[in-house]
């Protein structure tokens, strides 16, 4: 809590307390009027003074505040639940009932206050009953607009579908799991609410309409010391203050509270620079010189150095790679490099970065604007979110241009239609005009080097610029950056986690573990004769794992797929139907059976995952999970999710929500695992200790974990598997695999859909490959795998004649989608 | 750059939307031209138009420069010739004989002579609509007997009946020509009329003579510090009167303080009254005792004095002495809690905080209309705490104006404040209104008064008159008919630029023809 | 595509429009029925206005000449059927005719209205853009606490405090009134600043996020400055978010004209509403309604639907 938010906390309180004490604070009655000593000044008996009708200030003002909080309170006590079960029940429906909620709410807000004040204060005789009642009448439609959006937000969560496919009612769904997800947002309107509330009441005294007299309330003695104003303010002013300090306070909390709720711990401020002198009489011929680079970040508690002295020297025309798992502090000295350590982390650097000679660690903002992008440039990791959806393609790969090399917009342009054509680009007019929706992944990603390569850059940051690409388009990109630096003579600084990968294209390698560099040196020494454990790990993290094993004998089908469809409507702002999303997929699998469905992005596949799991009704052809078309809820097939982050209440501990999955599996009648959440953690590779840790607190492969352990509380038969390990490191990435191959092996049907061709390779022994909805290729994983492969697994191979083109995967056909 | 242009597009659009607009004008500022003689007035409410003929417009002072009555009213209640340049009244009492001023025109050109007057005055003398008028009822002809002369038989002698023809509405002259329009015969004439301002030039064909004025402006500011404050911005040069922009007294008492502005008071012909319904109120109210603990229990030197910043006067009877035939008050004292307390035990009224009688509670609901007095909601809590230290418990409900008149005409309540009418309507017209139980919504009523009201109008002689009427104010105070409260002043402020301005004979007239202004 | 994109737009904004007329019937028929139970009618109000006193059989009298005497859903159903006609019927108070009336009043509220919001949507994005653009606690403080403050002090205190400083002591603006620009800058001021704060919260702490986004880090590394950054990327996409925040910003706008008319003698639509309400004055009252209604609402679809224009730009599925 910041000091800020403690001060408020603690004022708050003080009002409060004197508020609800205030008549036995103080001697006088708030209504006891004494015309002979009216507007007297302050004094030892009233410390406040007295008002117009020689009623004792303070005394009023005490009781005041009592009336306004007791009303507001009252208020949100009806409003807010009222707004909650409403905006619960518009958002998970949907429909008319959304339309219906939404619409009420705006009638609310059409109709003036004014008039129903009018009606209040003559029908119902005024008072402090309806003013709650209309307050009410007017709050609630905030509420439930708040909650209606953040229901239809997470509608769709993965941890909303997970739950779905436990068997969990929509009842608890909303009330055990989105309900306390809202709460946060909620609490920051209520406190807003609050604040609007107190003006609210003072505002209808203001008309003659709110709480009646003598009952004091801010607003009423405001309007009252009105005519009093230019002789004595202190009538007027007294309440205007009071009342403004409340609002203050409680809109104070309100902003604090929601700093917590959108980025967890307030950010600290970070202190100074500190650069360290570059050590003296070394010959500094290596373009980019990173010495004792120290990184810092603002803790909840102390600060922690998450870069812990790293050397790393880049030469002119060198490909550098700096390989590490997750948090070993590789994308921080990337950060570090470019000068763009996250501000809201608080990070700070120390040590010394050289490009060129120039050092960067403390330089001015201006002075690394001119090295951003001119002398050093990005290319980011992720292709999905790192150029600005709403600008043309065109201007954001030309602005490097424009900016470092005086170029105007035509000669710019030209630069960057030079550049998208030399990154491979098809058709690049169109490309030139397009946004980045319009694009795919793998068109993003060689639009990023393009621009990344506009201001002439001497060097190259790549910070793990394949992790989102499938194995194909990942080649593609980095044999690019490799022709980068053959044509272009830059440097390139290759960050990954993946050893096996970049070590084919770098020249020298650099391992960072917990901050600090373990091994390095050239790639074929690293990788030959790792020196470290953590550098093996990662090289045999990158080995691909065996085959999988072979199928039990068969039996019945365990799952049945028949012609099946889907076919979306079209959307809000398209008349033309959308283009099928699946189309005649037919397919069977038997019990303990591995099926893999490769195909780009937009192919389908996770559309297949819905139907499977029957989160999804197809719209053509059937479904037949043991023996049943009705999947859903039923315990048989769950589904396991790329981020398991998402699929996960992030509330609510490990141990809690096994034990919810175990009930939920028994209520439906399923045989569930025995030895409750312990036997089941144990089984899935974690320390039964973990049980009471809440899921932030753990690794995303302890995530991924905890999640296929959900999935097993079910007792399934099938388990549908949507990029299950694209978003872990390689070691951790090996040991989910593995934890897969032994589901397996104890008889669950896995249906694994991934870009990551080992992955598939590791667990399945079918493959589908879908492109545009349809299956255009299948067969046995092996041999599937090795028609679509020219090369040894894994390792793609660049044809230097048609860049962007070199590996034979049709039908990876990109085009820019209408 | 490109994406964030159509914000700034949107904003600019929308600036030079509100610039280029619609509705604002630069008038009322510009207008003045050198060397010309403007009074501007403030006014609480506007006007959707000007006449005297319906009772669509409140704003008496208005009026009064636009329209002329026969006879005008004057501070010691005797009447000045207006268009008529003189009255007789036989003495039976029956016949009222009018020489019309001679040469007077409409400011449309229109003559106005016998026939053009009896004309208009049958308008309103035949309409039902104006039966409060006691004339109305008491008209047996009216005739021209010559181009100049106006002659009036009564059914009975009504001698309040001058007191009514120099009344503003419905009674004053509007020109047969003006087909709705504002067409008077007095010193002004309308120039322009709308929501923010009443705009009057000077009539130079004025039978009084030349206005020394070029132009009036009324401008409308409904909100009362809003006033105050234009006021000492010198955005208007005059504030204050009853039918014209109130002046809240302790407004007026910060304002006296305030450099260049003058404010001037002049005693009103008005008490304030905390009126009582003894008919289908809380029956406690029936009780006379009750109804004089009342008169006991509030302090009126305190509520002059604290309340009213020593402003107003303290009042003990319904009328100010200075009203026609008025009563002779004696000196208000402090209120007396113990005999209150005390009259109360003796007529029953029991028990500890909220005394109550045979199962009746003393609870009582107060309601008013902030908008019609402006120290209600602090008069109303000060009296509610003086009756509750006796035994009582008084809710205070505010309401809107309408809101107000209907319960108070379905005399649904128990309490309310009442001013009276004051000059050139009182004594007669609130008595007659308020004080019989033929009328609808009186305040009080009893067989007593029903009997002195009517014989102290139709008193034949001045002797009898007064006797009536004293017997009369003996019952109002022996019944306590409502419990007197204070006189309130008649409070204008002026800037100090304005010279010449005297207040008129009452609070619904404002003589301006010798009003200069300087600087 | 883009003409069937223009067309389903288009439809879009019928079936907005469809909505927005059923929203207009239900505040029109609740304001009637609010009206109907309060204490009093327009007959009362006119015989109080002449007479001082109401007496029933007056009260009677007007009513019958006004039509009163009819049962209230027969009364409803006449002004609905007029309004259909496109007649806003008369004012009882008055005699005029509404439409014109309301005509007179239309322009100084949009006025009024409109350079508020834009007090509030400039003022308010500015002062966001900046807070969210530095991290000097010199900058960012008196934004801060002034947001607040301006937050905290009902805007009837406001404009008395405005009025006493601004045309009292310095002499610098009118107190009241319409006549010329200056007497704008107050009541604009009240409407717009309060309307200012919350919209530089909601900008600072959307650009903030926006900020943390990849693409602005990819365009710093650009060697962007934080200020293009800003202008060039992160409004435009925390543009969406915004447009539903200034719609609503932009609705109360109009709604707060009430309270501002009222405290500085703007004689707009507002004050109209006020006056109508008092005197009980059926026609002027639901024509105020109405039209202040239909100004919110359709302000806020046309945000929302900017908005969704926006996303569906930035190819989000909405």
């Amino acid at each position: 809590m910041t000091v800020t938010a403690r001060a408020a906390l603690g004022l708050l309180g003080l009002l409060v307390l004197a508020v609800l004490a205030g008549p036995l604070l103080s001697p006088w009655s708030p209504t006891a009027t004494d015309l002979t000593a009216v507007r007297a000044g302050p004094s030892a008996a009233h410390l406040l003074g007295t008002d117009h009708l020689g009623r004792d200030e303070l005394t009023r003002l005490l009781v005041a505040g009592r009336t306004s909080l007791g009303i507001v309170l009252l208020t949100v006590a009806i409003a807010l639940p009222l707004g909650l079960a409403l905006g619960l029940l518009a958002g998970w429906r949907g429909g008319w009932v959304d339309s219906l909620v939404l619409r009420t709410s705006d009638v609310v807000v059409a109709v003036p206050a004014l008039l129903v004040g009018v009606v209040l204060a003559g029908v119902l005789g005024g008072g402090a009953g309806g003013l709650v009642l209309a307050l009410a009448a007017g709050s609630w439609a905030s509420y439930a607009r708040l909650v209606r959006m953040e229901v239809l937000l997470r509608r769709r969560a993965p941890v909303v579908q997970a739950l779905t496919l436990l068997g969990a009612r929509p009842g608890r769904v909303l009330g055990v799991h989105l309900l306390p997800a809202v709460a946060g947002p909620v609490l920051v309107l209520a406190g807003t609410d609050v604040a609007g509330l107190v003006l609210g009441v003072s505002t209808l005294s203001f008309l003659g309409l709110g709480v009646r007299p003598p009952t004091p309330e801010w607003g009423a003695m405001i309007v009252e010391a009105r005519p009093h104003l230019a002789t004595d303010p202190r009538l007027f002013l007294l309440p205007m203050l009071a009342l403004a300090l409340l609002v203050l306070l409680v809109l104070v909390l309100a902003r604090q509270a929601q700093a917590w709720t959108t980025h967890g711990r307030p950010a600290v401020r970070a202190p100074g620079h500190r650069a360290r002198p570059a050590p003296a009489g070394r010959p500094t011929e290596a373009l980019l010189s990173v010495r004792g680079l120290t990184v810092e970040l603002a803790g909840p508690h102390e600060r922690r150095r998450v870069v812990d002295g790293v050397d790393l020297d880049v030469g002119r025309g060198e490909v550098v790679a700096l390989v590490g798992g997750s948090g070993s502090g590789k994308s921080l000295t990337a950060a570090a490099v470019l000068g763009l350590l996250p501000e809201a982390a608080g990070a700070v650097a120390g040590g010394s970065v050289r490009l060129a000679g120039q050092e960067l660690v403390g330089a001015t903002e201006r002075d690394l604007r001119r090295v951003r992008g001119a002398r050093v440039a990005l290319v980011p990791q992720d292709v999905g979110t790192a150029l600005d959806p709403l600008r043309r393609i065109g201007p954001q790969v030309a602005e490097a241009a424009r900016l470092h090399r005086g170029l105007d917009r035509r000669a710019a342009t030209a630069v960057a239609r030079e550049l998208l054509v030399w990154a491979g680009l098809p058709d690049v007019d169109r490309v030139l005009r397009a946004r980045p929706a319009e694009l795919s992944g793998g068109m993003r990603q060689r639009v990023l080097v393009a621009a990344a390569l506009a201001g002439g850059p001497q060097l190259l940051v790549a910070d793990e610029p394949t992790s989102a690409l499938d194995a194909a388009t990942a080649g593609q990109v980095l044999a690019l950056l490799a022709r980068a630096r053959d044509e272009h003579g830059t440097a390139v600084l290759l960050i990954s986690h993946d050893l096996g990968l970049v070590g084919r294209h770098a020249d020298t390698v650099t391992v960072l573990d917990a901050g600090q560099v373990v091994e390095s040196g050239p790639v074929a020494q690293v990788l030959d004769a790792p020196a470290h454990p953590v550098t093996g790990a990662l090289r045999d993290a990158a080995v691909e794992p065996a085959a999988a094993p072979a199928p039990p004998p068969g039996g019945a089908p365990l799952l049945l797929a028949r012609d099946v469809g889907v076919r979306y409507p079209a959307g809000r702002w398209s008349r033309s139907a959308l283009p099928p999303a699946l189309t005649g997929v037919s397919f069977t699998l038997p019990r303990g059976g591995g099926l893999g469905v490769v195909g780009e992005s937009g192919s389908g596949k996770t559309t297949l995952a819905r139907v499977l799991t029957g989160l999804q009704c197809p719209t053509a052809g059937t479904v037949e999970l043991a023996g049943s078309t009705r999947a859903a809820g039923t315990g048989h097939a769950q589904l396991v999710f790329q981020d398991p982050a998402s699929a996960l209440d992030l509330r609510q501990p490990v141990g809690a929500a096994l034990r919810e999955a175990l009930l939920l599996a028994r209520r439906r009648g399923r045989p569930v695992p025995l030895g409750g959440p312990p036997a089941l953690l144990t089984r899935v590779g974690l320390d039964p200790e973990l049980a009471g840790r809440r899921p932030w607190q753990l690794s995303g492969g302890q995530q991924q974990r905890v999640v296929i352990a959900r999935a097993l509380a079910a007792a399934p038969d099938l388990i549908v598997l949507d990029e299950p390990v694209s978003s872990l490191d390689a070691v951790v990435r090996a040991g989910v695999l593995e934890l897969l191959r032994s589901v397996r092996a104890e008889g669950v049907a896995l249906v694994v859909i991934s870009h990551d061709l080992a992955a598939v390779a590791a667990l399945t022994d079918e493959l589908l490959v879908l492109h545009h909805g349809a299956v255009v290729d299948r067969g046995a994983t092996p041999a599937v795998l090795a028609r679509r492969r020219p090369g040894p697994p894994g390792r793609p191979t660049p044809d230097p004649a048609r860049p962007g083109r070199d590996v034979a995967a049709p039908p990876l056909v990109e085009e820019i989608h209408p | 750059m490109s994406a964030s242009r159509p914000l700034v597009t949107l904003a600019a659009g929308a600036l030079v939307l509100a610039l280029s607009a619609c509705g604002l004008s630069d008038d009322g500022a510009a207008a003045d031209t050198p060397g010309e003689q403007v009074l501007r007035i403030a006014l609480a409410d506007p006007e959707a138009s000007l006449s005297v003929q319906d009772y669509t417009t409140s704003s008496f002072t208005v009026l009064d420069q636009v329209f002329e009555p026969l006879v005008r009213y004057t501070a010691d209640g005797s009447f000045a010739p207006a268009l008529a340049e003189s009255f007789e009244v036989s003495p039976d009492g029956l016949t009222m004989t009018f020489a019309l001023r001679e040469g007077v025109t409409f400011t449309d050109g229109t003559p106005f002579d016998a026939e053009v007057a009896r004309t208009d005055l049958l308008r309103w003398v035949e309409d039902p609509d104006n039966s409060f008028l006691g004339l109305t009822g008491v008209t047996e002809s009216i005739e021209a007997t010559d181009e100049a002369t106006i002659t009036w038989r009564l059914s009975q002698p009504y001698h309040s009946a001058l007191n009514e023809l120099a009344l503003t509405r419905p009674v004053r002259f509007t020109s047969p020509e003006a087909a709705g329009e504002p067409v008077g015969t007095g010193p002004y004439r309308v120039e322009s009329l709308d929501e923010q301002q009443i705009v009057l030039v000077r009539n130079d064909d004025w039978w009084g003579g030349t206005p020394s004025l070029d132009r009036v402006e009324f401008a409308v500011i409904p909100d009362a510090a809003a006033r105050v404050a234009a006021l000492q911005a010198g955005e208007v040069d005059v504030i204050g009167g009853e039918y014209t922009a109130p002046l809240a007294l302790e407004e007026a008492a910060a304002l006296e303080q305030a450099d260049g502005i003058e404010v001037l008071t002049t005693e009103s012909t008005t008490n304030l009254l905390l009126t009582v319904n003894a008919d289908t109120g809380n029956p406690a109210l029936a009780d006379p005792a009750v109804r004089r603990v009342m008169d006991l229990a509030v302090d009126r030197p305190g509520i002059a004095e604290g309340l009213f910043e020593g402003r107003a006067t303290a009042a003990t009877t319904v009328f100010p002495a200075n009203v026609p035939y008025g009563p002779d008050p004696e000196a208000a004292t402090a209120a007396d809690p113990a005999a209150a307390e005390e009259l109360l035990e003796q007529a029953g009224w029991t028990g500890d905080g909220v005394r109550s009688k045979d199962g009746v509670p003393l609870e009582l609901d107060l309601v008013l209309d902030p908008g019609l007095l402006p120290q209600a909601t602090s008069l109303s809590q000060a009296v509610a705490d003086q009756l509750g230290d006796v035994g009582f418990e008084v809710t205070i409900t505010p309401l809107d104006s309408t809101a107000y008149g209907t319960t108070v005409s379905a005399r649904d309540f128990d309490l309310r404040f009442y001013n009276t009418y004051g000059a050139p309507y009182d004594p007669y017209s609130t008595l007659t209104a308020n004080f019989r139980s033929v009328q609808e919504g009186h305040l009080f009523a009893s067989p007593e008064l029903d009997a002195q009201i009517p014989a102290a109008l139709a008193a034949p002689d001045e002797e009898s008159r007064q006797a009536a009427f004293d017997a009369t104010w003996t019952t109002l105070e022996e019944q306590t008919a409502a419990v007197p409260l204070v006189q309130l002043p008649r409070q204008w402020a002026i800037r100090d630029t304005v010279e010449g301005f005297e207040l008129g004979a009452t609070e619904y007239d404002l003589p301006l023809s010798d009003v200069t202004v300087s600087g | 595509m883009r003409g069937s994109w223009v067309a389903a737009a288009g439809r879009a904004a019928g079936r907005r429009a469809g909505e927005g007329v059923a929203v207009l019937l239900v505040v029109s028929l609740l304001t009637f029925g609010l009206l109907s139970v309060a204490a009093g009618d327009a007959a009362t109000a006119i015989v109080l206005a002449r007479d001082g006193v109401v007496s029933a059989e007056a009260v009677a009298r007007v009513r019958a000449e006004l039509g009163l005497d009819l049962p209230a859903p027969v009364r409803y159903l006449h002004a609905l059927e007029g309004l259909f006609r496109g007649e806003l019927g008369a004012s009882a108070r008055t005699g005029q005719d509404v439409a014109g009336e309301v005509a007179a009043r239309l322009g100084p509220t949009v006025t009024l209205a409109t350079t508020g919001a834009v007090v509030a949507v400039v003022g308010g994005l500015t002062a966001g853009a900046v807070a969210a653009l530095t991290r000097r606690r010199v900058v960012r403080l008196p934004i801060q606490l002034g947001s607040l403050a301006l937050l905290s002090v009902p805007a009837f205190a406001l404009a008395q405090l405005g009025v006493l400083l601004f045309a009292l002591q310095w002499r610098l603006l009118p107190t009241q009134g319409i006549a010329g620009w200056p007497s704008l800058v107050l009541p604009a001021a009240v409407i717009g600043l309060p309307l200012a704060a919350v919209l530089a919260q909601v900008t600072e702490a959307r650009l903030r996020s926006t900020l943390r986004e990849p693409f602005a880090t990819t365009a710093r590394a650009r060697g962007l400055s934080p200020a293009r950054v800003l202008l060039a990327t992160a409004l435009p996409n925390a543009a969406a978010p915004l447009l539903v925040v200034i719609g609503d910003v932009v609705g109360t706008a109009l709604a707060a004209t009430l309270v501002a008319e009222t405290a500085f003698g703007w004689p707009g639509l507002g004050d109209y509403l006020v006056r109508a309400l008092q005197f009980r004055d059926w026609y002027p009252l639901q024509a105020a309604v109405l039209i202040i209604a239909v100004g919110t609402v359709s302000v806020r679809g046309l945000a929302g639907s900017l908005a969704a224009l926006v996303d569906a730009r930035a190819g989000v599925r909405t």
